[in-house]
């Protein structure tokens, strides 16, 4: 299960953001925008770095175009430069691809949620994650909370 | 402007890019007043909060008028893939 970053602990001054988390943030009608608003706060006057992955971006990106519009899709896109946008290289692909069979019985993760866990895990040294995305939850990841 | 003059003029830009721009700033090189490159310099990462950033963006729209799905973030991946077998279910 995934283990999640107590409240009154110290705040990392890197986190990871997943799709979920970047849909919640600029979809102002979704269940999850307040809590991702109150998440944000903890950060106030804090020099915080974020970091994703391309294919989290495009993801996110796709779906609020879809069901926002153009205006909600832009401003996620507008809002990149605020990150360290990782590219999954050819080993990352091959290792999610390797964990896509090995951990995946129930058929429910998705090669994102593994290439996250993949570049999380390894490259980015377990850097904690936001998200809302049971999935990416379930992982042994360290989910801000 | 040719083919080759606009991807010299693309080359230079990028050769030039660490000394004309700040971070955050951007640059954009037209052909015919089109814009056939646009660079956003990002915001050094070793200082400040990246998620004023986000603000900013998030503070510039205006309220959409639809009516999307209240669970678009937790089950992103329904409705971007379908709804048999569709992860996060």
């Amino acid at each position: 299960m995934g283990k999640r970053t107590r409240r009154g602990t110290e705040l990392p001054e890197t986190v990871f953001c997943d799709a979920s988390y970047l849909i919640a943030f600029f979809a102002p009608s979704d269940s999850a925008h307040e809590k991702a608003r109150r998440i944000r706060k903890r950060f106030k006057d804090r020099p915080v770095r974020l970091f994703t992955l391309w294919p989290l971006l495009s993801e996110a990106a796709t779906i609020l175009l879809y069901h926002y519009g153009y205006a909600h899709a832009s401003a996620l896109l507008q809002a990149v430069r605020a990150f360290t946008v990782l590219t999954p290289d050819e080993n990352d692909y091959v290792e999610a691809s390797a964990l896509f069979k090995e951990w995946n019985r129930d058929q429910k993760l998705s090669l994102n949620d593994l290439l996250t866990y993949v570049i999380v895990k390894g490259r980015l040294k377990d850097m904690p994650v936001l998200s809302f995305d049971r999935d990416i939850v379930r992982m042994r990841l360290r989910i801000v909370t | 402007m040719t083919s080759k003059a606009a991807i010299t003029a693309v080359r230079e830009a990028l050769l030039t890019l660490p000394e004309k721009l700040a971070p955050g700033d951007s640059v954009e090189v037209l052909r015919h007043g089109k814009t056939v490159l646009k660079i956003l310099r990002p915001l050094p990462q070793d200082e400040g909060n990246a998620f004023d950033v986000l603000d900013e963006c998030l503070a510039a729209l205006a309220p959409s008028g639809r009516r999307p799905p209240k669970d678009l973030a937790s089950r992103h991946k329904h409705y971007l893939y379908g709804k048999k077998n569709a992860p996060g279910d």
